[in-house]
């Protein structure tokens, strides 16, 4: 095929044959040919937020939200770090309880998620320090605007609307949790290595003896052969890597909170090793803890109204 | 450009040449975008990208930790817990390794107890963790052997006395040997009672006769 | 730890010496100091061995013959128990009191010390039965 000429300035006259208002001034999308009544729709907004009178969709970012309205917490959480555990006693009854000791370090808030923005409300924490030379630089813009120095450790609370969205750079202390609330506790679990059925899933194994040779903790058979397709099914419970995943803690106690030490101490164990990072937020089986500044500020709009 | 009309048409048609620009979309938009390059003005030094300049970015300080200044919280919490479950130091003395006069695994030990009778029994084991420092106790009660673990610092036990120091160091440890029926010591009860006797007698005749107990000391937590 | 076919002690003097766990009751897990369990009486005691008090027990003696199923109340475990304040109890034996279907002791005199557990679980006549608890 023959090269084409370059023809562009044949099909249309050249600009000074056509004035501007005989051209249309904007691409109207969906208008192609001919007219419409129509108001024109324009460019629909991110996330799906308004459905311009279409009927409402149950698989939808909207539709996610709404199934999630009634988990998220209505205030973000924190970052805090495992120190250990030991034991309260209580001097009247003598009942000894079992607890973590978690210790915040510097909780910032470094940024927000909105709904527009990013389809879902959520605050990113940030705790520690890093030093400037060990964060790339796009990251140091992102703590600079942010007006937080460098923190290493960063994290997100998902929270309910806009009014779980505390300030930027606002830090948060251990006072920020109440004693005697409840508070879900996620870390990552230690790691166990390359464990065995046995260990990793509780498998029996094989006996010791009744004629057993050389097959005690095996994984024994992975499946049935022509009645199951001959095949191992997907997700079949096999050794391999055990530990260093999300476990989370639900509904553990606060039984102390030290703001002068940075102190949070929790009711039970918390999964993972000595010096890490666990996510603390509201317990979302329990009813949302009850702040003193979030009742006066309702008090304030009671007297207000009244 | 796909679908190309004939190249020459007579410019006079209006209405054709408008309707065809209408429909050939890239065509228009190519008309309302068309670039005008600017009119050159200025001198040719201004025409030069600046370069670009490794910029430092501003670094904020790091705020106050109060981390850094408890950097051992478990400890400092423990302190707090024995200052107040333990005020006078006895208990902490009487089970701590460095202190000779100490309580010492074989020794026989009474447990008093705020709810319930006093425990007796020869001690088998010391576990020192801190607060939760305990010690096992071994008896025999109605021929039934009993083993109890206490926490020494627990505001259920009253007080720790010794009732009788074993004669020669335990080589152990933890004397668990001491379950077995050939080194079992059996009931430590005629012991105990012998001791209480010897205290109330030295108490109704002297009370400042504590020195003439010998081997035998109290040691009483104050609560 | 008491579970199907654990060999335990009657301290009563229902006339039962050694019992057997045929089920633990109300739960699916094994039983503790206080749990109600039926048994079923595998050793009868003689009271011409049994020492002082045997004239007093034999008015009472033979209650249950060997092979009678009955419930039964654990008083004792060789598994430690732990307390609320930290405190842990073990014995060297497993032993049971034989109770009826509506929960009175059948035997009139315990030999043994028995959990304070019991008080907790409502066993308050086992527990003024026996001639002390720990």
């Amino acid at each position: 095929m023959a090269p084409k000429l370059p023809t562009g300035w044949v099909h249309s006259p050249p600009t000074f044959l056509l004035p501007d208002a005989f051209l249309p001034l904007i691409t109207k999308r969906g208008v192609k040919y001919g007219w419409t009544t129509a108001p024109a729709r324009g460019k629909p907004a991110r996330f799906n937020q308004k459905t311009a009178g279409l009927p409402t969709l149950s698989q939808s970012p909207a539709a996610a939200l709404a199934r999630k309205d009634y988990t998220l917490p209505l205030r973000t959480g924190a970052l805090a770090i495992k120190k250990g555990m030991t034991a309260l006693y209580d001097p009247e009854t003598g009942i000894r309880t079992p607890c973590t000791v978690l210790q915040l370090d510097r909780v910032q808030v470094v940024a927000h998620k909105t709904r527009e923005k990013h389809g879902y409300f959520a605050v990113q924490i940030g705790s520690g320090w890093k030093h400037s030379s060990n964060v790339t630089r796009p990251l140091l813009g992102h703590f600079t605007g942010a007006g937080v120095s460098p923190k290493r450790y960063l994290a997100e609370f998902r929270v309910k609307d806009e009014s779980g969205l505390p300030q930027v750079g606002q830090s948060i202390g251990p006072e920020w949790f109440l004693e005697g609330q409840f508070v879900d506790a996620r870390a990552n679990s230690r790691g166990m290595g390359f464990a065995g059925g046995m260990k990793r899933w509780g498998f029996k194994g094989q006996p010791a003896s009744h004629g057993n040779s050389k097959t005690h903790r095996a994984m024994g058979s992975s499946g049935a052969s022509q009645g199951s397709g001959s095949r191992v099914h997907p997700g079949k419970k096999m050794p391999g890597r055990m530990g260093g995943e999300q476990v989370t803690v639900q509904n553990a106690k606060v039984l102390k909170v030290d703001k002068e030490k940075g102190l949070v101490i929790l009711n039970g164990s918390i999964a993972g090793p000595k010096g890490c990072v666990v996510k603390i937020q509201d317990a979302i089986m329990k009813p949302w803890p009850v702040v003193p500044g979030a009742v006066e500020g309702v008090k304030e709009k009671l007297e207000a109204t009244a | 450009m796909a679908s190309l009309t004939p190249t020459l048409r007579p410019l006079a048609c209006w209405k054709s040449i408008l309707r065809h620009t209408r429909q050939q979309k890239a065509a228009t938009r190519s008309l309302t975008t068309f670039r005008k390059p600017k009119p050159f003005t200025g001198p040719i030094a201004d025409q030069v990208p600046t370069p670009h300049v490794n910029r430092k970015l501003k670094v904020l300080p790091p705020p106050p930790s109060v981390a850094a200044l408890y950097k051992e919280p478990i400890k400092d919490l423990t302190e707090d817990q024995i200052r107040v479950l333990d005020p006078t130091g006895a208990r902490t003395r009487l089970f701590s390794k460095t202190n000779t006069e100490a309580a010492k695994v074989g020794d026989v030990l009474l447990v008093r107890l705020k709810n319930g009778d006093p425990f007796a029994g020869v001690c088998i084991n010391i576990r020192r963790r801190g607060i939760d420092t305990g010690i096992l106790l071994r008896n025999e009660l109605t021929r039934v052997g009993v083993e109890m673990w206490f926490k020494i610092y627990s505001p259920n036990v009253e007080g720790v006395e010794v009732v009788q120091r074993r004669a020669k160091r335990a080589r152990r440890a933890r004397l668990t040997y001491m379950r077995k029926p050939k080194h079992d010591m059996g009931s430590v009860q005629s012991i105990v009672a012998a001791y209480q006797r010897t205290r109330v007698g030295a108490r109704t005749s002297n009370a400042n006769d504590e020195g003439k107990k010998g081997g035998k000391r109290k040691v009483k937590g104050k609560k | 730890m008491i579970q199907l076919k654990t060999m335990l002690n009657c301290i009563d003097n229902s006339g039962a010496a050694v019992v057997e766990c045929a089920k633990v009751l109300k739960m699916k897990r094994h039983a503790k100091i206080g749990d109600r369990i039926i048994v079923v009486v595998q050793k009868q005691r003689n009271f011409s061995e049994s020492g002082p008090g045997a004239s007093v027990s034999t008015s009472a003696a033979n209650k249950v013959r060997r092979g009678d199923i009955r419930h039964a109340v654990v008083v004792r475990t060789k598994k430690k128990l732990q307390r609320p304040d930290g405190s842990v109890v073990k014995f060297d034996d497993n032993a049971c009191v034989l109770i009826n279907k509506a929960g009175e002791p059948i035997g009139t005199r315990l030999n043994g010390v028995v959990g304070t557990e019991l008080r907790k679980m409502k066993w308050s006549k086992i527990l003024s039965l026996a001639p002390m608890h720990l």
